[in-house]
C-alpha cells in the first residue's frame, strides 16, 4: 500500500462512529431540500401555465361576446364572473379613458397597458397584490383585463411545505428508532464478545462467546476471538506441559547426582568407586546443562532474536560437515549413511550454529531409532524459494498421529525405546527451520521418517 | 608450566578457584575485580594469557576485550561467561577473544584450555612434521605412520590426530575437540566425541604395546608417550 493510501484509509477508520450519523443527517437534509426545490419548480411552472392557459382562454370568451352582444353584453359578463370568481380570479373592464365598468379591479396603473401575461405589481385601494394581467385592447378602445394572483401559488407552497415537514417528520422520528434498536442489537452482541473477554481475564480460560450466525461481521469477530482463545489456550497447556517436564526434566538428574554423591561419600567404598561415581555425577550435570542450554537456545530461535547472527552460508557443505561427523555413530548403530548434496555451492543466510545443532539432532534420531540396517540420508535440494536439508530413514518411521507432537518439547514418543536424549531435539530443529522462515516437516519415507528442515532463500 | 596470567573476575568464589587452582598448576596470577582496572593492567604490562569475566563492574568484559584488541594488545584472552547461547559464544570470539568458557566449568577444562592459548602464542612456527614418540604425521603429503608402518586414517580421522599432535602431552577435553575440530557446541551427552576417539585409537595403537591417546576420566584425553 502507498503512503497517501494509506493516510486516507487512516482518516476515514479513524474517524468516530458519531460523525457518521452527523453525515447521515446533513445527507438526509440536502437530499430533502434538493427534492423540495424540484417539486416547487416543477409545481410552479405547472401552476403558472394552467392559469395562464385558463385566463387567455377565458380573455377569448369574452372578447367574443363583446364582438357578438356588444359592451353591454360584456359588462355584464364580466361583472357575473366576477361575481362567481374562483379563487385567484381578477376581472376588470375599464374605458378608454381607464375609468372601471366592471370586475374586481377598481383602478388602472399604467403598467396594465400593453401587458401580455405579466408579472406586475397592483396597488389596491388598501394594499398591494402581486397579479398575472393580460389586456387586451377592444374595437372601442376599453380595455379588458383578465389576471391570476398568487394565491393558487401561495396554496400549492404551503401544501408542499407541510407535506415535506410531515415526510421529515416520519423520516427522522423511524430512523432514529431503527438506529435505537439497531444499537441495542450491536450492544448486545458486543456486550456477548466483551463478557467473554472479561470472564477471560478473569482467568476462566474455557470461556467461549456464542456465535449465532458466521457470516454477519459479529459471527466472525465472535468466531475469531473463539479462534485465538483456543490458540491461546493450547500454548498455555503448552507452557505448563513444559514447565512440568523441565521440573521432571531436572529432577530426575539432579536425584541421580545426590545418589551417585551418596555412592562416594560411602565410607567403605574404594578409591575406584569413588572415581567411578562421581563421574557419573559430573556426566549427569552436563546432560542436565546441556538441557538448559538447549531450553535457551530454542527459546532465543523462537523469539527470532537469533536472527541477527544470520550470515551466508553454504548449505551443502555444512550438511555434508555434519554427516562426516555423524558417521561413526550411524555406522556403529549398524546403518548406512548416504550424502547427497548439490554439486554448486548453495548459500543463504543462516544461523550457521543453529542449523548444525539441527542437522546433528536429526541424525542423532535416526542413528537411535531407526535400528540397525537401516539406510540413512542426508540430502540437501532446493527450489526457487527454499533450500530443503533431508534426513530419511528406513526405520519404523512415526505414526502420522504423532508427528506434530514430537516436535515439541520434551516429547518422547515410547518411555521403552527412550535412549536418554534431552526430547528437545525436534524441538530445536522445528525452532531452527522457523527462524530460516520455514518449518521441519516429517513425513512417510515408505518406510521409516522423513524430516525436511524448508530454509527460506529469501529470509 | 610456567607463565603470568591475569584473571580479571568480580565473583569472589570463582576468582579464588581460579586463582588457587593455576597457582597450584605452576602459574603467577594477578587478579584484579573491575572492568577498568583490568583493562589498565593487561595494557601496562606483559601477561601470557588473560582470563576475563564478561559481566563486570567499572566496564564489561567484551568492552574491554574490544580496548585491548583496539589497543594492539595481542594477549590471548580467555572469556568467561554464564551467558551459554549459540549467539553468545560468536559475539564473545568476535569481540577480540580468543576462547570462551561458559559457566559452570570445572577446572580441568579452564587448565586445559589456558595451556593451549599460552602455547599456541609461543609455538607459531610452521611445522611440516608432527611427532609423537613412534607417532610421525606429514603435513604435506598427508600421510601417518607409527613405528614405520603406515597408517590408513580417514580425513576426519586425520584432521582429529593433527589436533591432538598440536596439543601433544596436553590435556584436551571434549568440549574443545567439538569446538576446535568440528567447530561444534553440541550437547554432550551424545557420545559422539567417544565413538571418533575409539575409532581413532583402534587405528592409532592397536598391535602396538604402549597406547599413545590416553583417557583421563571426567577430563577429557591426552595424546602423549607417557602413560
Amino acid at each position: 500500500m502507498t503512503g497517501p493510501q494509506r493516510r486516507k484509509t487512516r482518516w476515514l477508520t479513524g474517524l468516530a462512529p458519531s460523525s457518521f450519523l452527523v453525515f447521515a443527517a446533513f445527507l438526509v437534509l440536502a437530499s430533502s431540500a434538493v427534492a423540495l426545490v424540484v417539486v416547487y419548480r416543477t409545481g410552479e411552472r405547472i401552476i403558472m401555465e394552467r392559469e395562464r392557459a385558463e385566463a387567455l382562454a377565458e380573455r377569448d370568451l369574452l372578447e367574443e361576446v363583446f364582438q357578438e352582444q356588444g359592451l353591454k353584453a360584456l359588462i355584464s359578463g364580466v361583472a357575473r364572473r366576477s361575481r362567481y370568481a374562483a379563487e385567484g380570479e381578477r376581472y376588470g373592464l375599464f374605458n378608454a379613458r381607464g375609468a372601471p365598468l366592471a370586475g374586481d379591479m377598481h383602478s388602472f396603473p399604467p403598467a396594465f397597458r400593453d401587458a401580455s401575461w405579466r408579472r406586475i405589481r397592483y396597488l389596491a385601494e388598501t394594499s398591494t397584490t402581486t397579479l398575472h394581467v393580460n389586456t387586451t385592447v377592444l374595437a372601442d378602445g376599453s380595455r379588458l383585463v383578465v389576471g391570476r394572483d398568487l394565491s393558487n401559488l401561495r396554496q400549492f407552497e404551503k401544501s408542499i411545505l407541510y407535506g415535506f415537514s410531515a415526510a421529515l417528520t416520519i423520516v427522522i422520528l423511524s430512523s432514529l428508532l431503527a438506529g435505537l434498536i439497531l444499537n441495542a442489537l450491536i450492544l448486545q452482541r458486543v456486550e456477548a464478545i466483551a463478557a467473554t473477554a472479561e470472564r477471560i481475564a478473569a482467568g476462566d480460560l474455557s470461556a467461549r462467546t456464542l456465535i449465532a450466525d458466521r457470516r454477519d461481521p459479529f459471527g466472525r469477530v465472535g468466531a475469531s476471538l473463539n479462534a485465538m482463545l483456543e490458540r491461546i489456550e493450547a500454548l498455555m497447556i503448552g507452557m505448563r506441559t513444559v514447565t512440568d517436564s523441565l521440573a521432571h526434566d531436572l529432577r530426575s538428574p539432579l536425584t541421580r547426582m545426590k545418589g551417585a554423591l551418596a555412592r562416594a561419600l560411602q565410607p567403605l567404598a574404594s578409591e575406584e568407586e569413588r572415581l567411578d561415581a562421581i563421574e557419573a555425577a559430573h556426566s549427569e550435570i552436563d546432560r542436565t546443562l546441556a538441557t538448559l542450554t538447549a531450553m535457551l537456545d530454542i527459546a532465543r530461535a523462537e523469539s527470532g532474536l537469533s536472527r541477527e547472527m544470520m550470515q551466508p552460508v553454504d548449505i551443502g557443505a555444512l550438511v555434508e560437515e555434519v554427516a562426516d561427523f555423524f558417521t561413526p555413530t550411524v555406522e556403529d548403530a549398524g546403518q548406512t549413511l548416504i550424502v547427497q548434496t548439490p554439486a554448486l555451492p548453495v548459500i543463504i543466510l543462516a544461523h550457521e550454529g543453529l542449523l548444525r545443532q539441527a542437522v546433528g539432532n536429526l541424525l542423532h534420531n535416526a542413528s537411535l531409532y531407526a535400528g540397525a540396517g537401516a539406510a540413512v540420508v542426508a540430502a540437501v535440494e532446493e527450489d526457487q524459494t527454499f533450500v530443503h536439508v533431508i534426513v530419511a530413514d528406513t526405520g519404523e518411521g512415526v505414526p502420522e498421529d504423532q508427528r506434530g507432537r514430537v516436535q515439541e518439547r520434551f516429547v518422547r514418543l515410547d518411555p521403552a525405546r527412550s535412549v536418554g536424549g534431552s526430547g528437545l531435539g525436534l524441538a530445536i530443529a522445528a525452532a531452527c527451520a522457523k527462524l530460516h522462515g520455514g518449518a521441519l516437516r516429517l513425513e512417510d519415507n515408505e518406510p521409516g521418517l522423513r524430516a525436511t528442515l524448508d530454509l527460506s532463500r529469501f529470509d | 608450566m610456567s607463565g603470568r596470567i591475569l584473571v580479571v573476575e568480580d565473583d569472589g568464589d570463582t576468582a579464588d578457584y581460579v586463582t588457587k587452582g593455576l597457582r597450584e598448576a605452576g602459574y603467577t596470577v594477578e587478579h584484579v575485580a573491575d572492568g577498568r582496572d583490568g583493562l589498565y593492567l593487561a595494557s601496562s604490562s606483559a601477561f601470557d594469557a588473560v582470563v576475563m569475566d564478561r559481566m563486570l563492574p567499572g566496564m564489561d568484559g567484551l568492552s574491554v576485550v574490544k580496548a585491548l584488541r583496539a589497543g594492539g594488545v595481542e594477549t590471548p584472552i580467555l572469556i568467561l561467561s554464564a551467558l551459554a547461547q549459540l549467539d553468545e559464544r560468536v559475539v564473545g570470539l568476535k569481540a577480540g577473544g580468543d576462547d570462551y568458557l561458559t559457566k559452570p566449568f570445572g577446572f580441568s577444562e579452564l587448565l586445559a584450555r589456558i595451556e593451549n592459548l599460552v602455547r599456541r602464542r609461543g609455538g607459531k612456527s610452521v611445522e611440516t612434521v608432527l611427532l609423537c614418540g613412534d607417532l610421525l604425521m606429514d603435513l604435506l603429503s598427508r600421510k601417518v605412520a607409527r613405528g614405520g608402518k603406515a597408517l590408513d586414517l580417514l580425513p576426519r580421522e586425520f584432521k582429529l590426530l593433527e589436533y591432538f599432535l598440536r596439543n601433544r602431552d596436553r590435556v584436551v577435553t571434549r568440549t574443545m575437540l567439538l569446538e576446535q575440530v568440528w567447530d561444534y557446541r553440541f550437547d554432550p551427552h551424545t557420545s559422539i566425541i567417544d565413538t571418533h576417539i575409539s575409532r581413532l585409537r583402534k587405528k592409532l595403537d592397536e598391535g602396538f604395546d604402549r597406547p599413545l591417546l590416553h583417557t583421563l576420566r571426567g577430563v577429557g584425553y591426552r595424546l602423549s608417550e607417557a602413560p
